[in-house]
């Protein structure tokens, strides 16, 4: 009985055991896993930093002047085409007055947003700088007709060999 | 079947129990080695690590440890942060053939001397610097090339995305990293602290109505051939900040001369002579003082004689003047007959009190003091009383007519933003907070009024802007060179408050020796040259900012000065 009992006690001591065991080299994986994990994190937070700062230095308002004035027909907005909707000033307030209107997010900054007055008309000859497509010198090859090699139709050289044509 | 059946007797019972006796000996063994694999077992689970990995992994930083914090504009548009930008070291003795690695090396880096390469890799050094801030492109190539003798030095550099744009205020590092000039010298506790890493510094500026005073500063500078210039948009009711800009300006990213002309920020650096801009003090401690009325008259017919000075008028109306005239029409002879009325000692504790005998308070460093006059008798009160004999930097010009617009209470400026998301406004604030009051609620009122005058039909003309009721004072003075003042070069400044009716922020515009041209009759007159950098720019900034344009009320801003019951 005794003999029993202690086989019994000693296979108990044993399969704890090695569940311990088990258990502790699944946890350092995982805890290897995690480690491995914000490490990418701070890589890729370090990767977000230097984007933003592209962001940044892309998105200069200098630059964007720059760039609108070059590629888009838009010129400054006139101080009459903008007014604040609604009888209160506060601007979110405002935006609720009206119906069919959601507010997806506040404002960037707090200062309270305009709304256009009236939708300002294209004219062609109100500006004075028409809106021109760069010419990349391989469109202008693409437009030019008599750059492309001239294809002749099967039967016109097969006429041209027999001398059908004539 | 029982054991005992079958129980051996006789001598080969004495055999079979001594190979019993022997079995039990590597039984023995094979038990205590069991037991020591299952101790071994037991403790390895319980208090050992299985691998050195972990050590290794534990040993990770888990935070970003950046060496300063990155500074935000108040929308949250980078102004500085950090970049990794490794350092090329090289160990020379790991290196075999350094010819042909000092080829390679220039191919990736053209602007390194090949010969002085190719000695530094001879020497006998053990370790040296070949180039610092390595962009990641040339890290990928210095990589790729596989020399062992080479090595990429972790580093940060300290970049700032908007390039000139808001170089003063910022200020610089040096090549050691120490902060040089701006925010970053004021607040450099903070900014290279590592535990607030994670927790950037906003600062007031708007990089958008930054970028417009800049451009239509610049655009005026290049006008008018001046030589140097500054701007300021600041709110009133919080003394935010919004734009700071002074001409010529600097790239923080380059490498910097500190004794550049470029370097200074002239908004708080250099005291000048702010002429008429003083007017604006003058007529409002006058007001306040109640020791002039507005209808009150003064003779202006005659430059006035004062021991053996002659106080003169450059838009002379040779006439009796009103005090809103002697304002609007700028009348040097008219303040100066003002501020005889008031004398000396009231004129001295108002200045004092709107700020301007005191280093202009904001988060820069190297601020100026002012230049006061060293004796103060009647004469040089005069002169005060139009802005000159007194040398001020433009901000402490700006935050004094700010107190003396938005209500009578002076609002330190600064460069920080302050809390004023939609749930806590800042008129709140603004309302509880203490801050000193200069001059009475119904003077500040008059104030404006007076200010929206002399766009109406003052020297300010040139910047009114439709539906923005704008308000300001001209200033025109001339510079002192070599002690005597120079009628040529000049000081042109603007200091424009908008909208009139409900004053919310101050533009100011200054311009170093403009030279007038055709268009503007080769006149160079603050009204010629700053106030219209003013008035563009509050065209341009005006929407930005939500305020709305109203076209009726200038009618009533122009009428109400000439009528002024409440004061009889």
């Amino acid at each position: 009985m005794i003999k029993v009992v202690m086989c019994f006690f000693v296979l108990m001591v044993m399969i704890s055991a090695g569940t311990v065991y088990s258990l502790k080299e699944t946890t350092e994986r995982l805890e290897a896993r995690k480690h491995q994990l914000s490490a990418e994190i701070l890589k890729d937070r370090a990767a977000i930093k230097v984007l933003r700062a592209e962001m940044a230095y892309l998105s200069q308002p200098d630059r964007l002047q720059k760039l609108s004035e070059r590629f888009l027909a838009l010129t400054a907005i006139k101080s009459d085409q903008l007014t604040v909707s609604g009888p209160t000033s506060s601007p979110i307030s405002s935006i609720a007055v009206r119906e069919n209107l959601e507010l997806v997010s506040f404002p960037v900054d707090d200062f309270p947003l305009l709304l256009p007055q009236e939708k300002p008309e294209f004219k062609k000859g109100r500006y004075n700088r028409p809106v021109q497509l760069i010419s990349y010198p391989a469109m202008a090859a693409k437009k030019n007709p008599a750059s492309r090699p001239k294809t002749v139709s099967f039967y016109d050289r097969i006429s041209l060999k027999i001398g059908d044509g004539e | 079947m029982s054991v005992a059946d079958l129980h051996i007797e006789g001598v080969k019972s004495e055999v079979i129990d001594m190979a019993r006796t022997r079995l039990m000996v590597p039984t023995f063994l094979f038990v205590i080695g069991f037991a020591a694999l299952m101790v071994r077992l037991i403790s390895i689970g319980i208090f050992e690590d299985i691998s050195d990995q972990v050590v290794h992994a534990q040993s990770a930083k888990t935070e970003i440890i950046r060496e300063r914090v990155d500074i935000m504009d108040r929308n949250g548009i980078i102004l500085a942060t950090n970049l990794p930008a490794p350092s090329l070291a090289a160990r020379p003795r790991l290196i075999t053939n350094p010819e042909e690695t000092a080829d390679k090396i220039v191919s990736v880096l053209p602007d390194l001397n090949r010969t002085w390469v190719v000695n530094e890799l001879k020497s006998s050094r053990h370790f040296l610097y070949i180039k610092r801030n390595l962009s990641p492109t040339q890290v990928w190539k210095i990589n790729a090339l596989g020399y062992p003798g080479l090595i990429l030095e972790e580093a940060e550099k300290r970049i700032y995305p908007q390039g000139k744009l808001a170089s003063h205020v910022l200020g610089y590092l040096d090549m050691e990293n120490k902060p040089q000039a701006g925010v970053e010298k004021f607040f450099n506790e903070h900014l290279s602290n590592p535990a607030r890493s994670n927790d950037p510094l906003y600062l007031s500026l708007d990089v958008r109505i930054q970028h417009i005073m800049r451009s239509e500063l610049a655009r005026a500078m290049d006008k008018f051939s001046a030589r140097a210039a500054a701007g300021i948009v600041m709110d009133i009711r919080t003394g935010e900040v919004l734009a700071m800009t002074s001409l010529p300006d600097f790239d923080g990213n380059g490498s910097l001369d500190p004794t550049a002309p470029e370097m200074k920020n002239r908004n708080i650096l250099e005291p000048y002579e702010m002429g008429s801009g003083f007017k604006t003090f003058t007529v409002a401690m006058a007001l306040d003082s109640g020791t002039v009325k507005l209808k009150d008259q003064f003779d202006a017919t005659e430059p006035l004689k004062v021991g053996r000075r002659t106080i003169n008028d450059d838009h002379a109306q040779e006439r009796i003047l009103t005090v809103p005239e002697i304002y609007t029409f700028s009348s040097n002879i008219g303040s100066s007959l003002i501020i005889r009325e008031l004398g000396v000692d009231q004129q001295k504790e108002y200045l004092k009190k709107f700020g301007l005998f005191d280093r202009p308070v904001i988060e820069l460093t190297g601020l100026s003091r002012p230049i006061l006059p060293k004796r103060w008798g009647e004469i040089q009160s005069m002169t005060v009383s139009y802005g000159h004999g007194i040398g001020v930097a433009p901000l402490p010009l700006v935050t004094g007519t700010a107190a003396i617009v938005n209500g009578g209470r002076l609002i330190p400026a600064t460069l920080i933003r302050k809390d004023n998301s939609l749930t806590s406004p800042a008129f709140e604030r603004f309302y509880t907070e203490d801050y000193p009051q200069v001059v009475s609620p119904e003077t500040s009122q008059k104030m404006r009024h007076l200010m929206r005058l002399a766009v109406e039909y003052g020297s300010g003309g040139n910047a009114h802007v439709d539906g923005y009721r704008v308000g300001g004072k001209t200033g025109t003075a001339e510079k002192v060179i070599k002690g005597v003042y120079s009628r040529k070069d000049k000081i042109t400044s603007f200091v424009g408050v908008f909208p009139m009716d409900d004053p919310q922020y101050v533009v100011f515009a200054m311009l170093d020796e403009p030279r007038g041209t055709e268009d503007t009759f080769y006149k160079a007159t603050g009204g010629w040259t700053a106030a219209p950098v003013v008035g563009k720019v509050i065209k341009r900034i005006g929407p930005l900012l939500g305020v709305a344009s109203k076209v009726d009320v200038a009618i009533k801003y122009q009428n109400l000065i000439l009528d002024d019951h409440q004061n009889n």
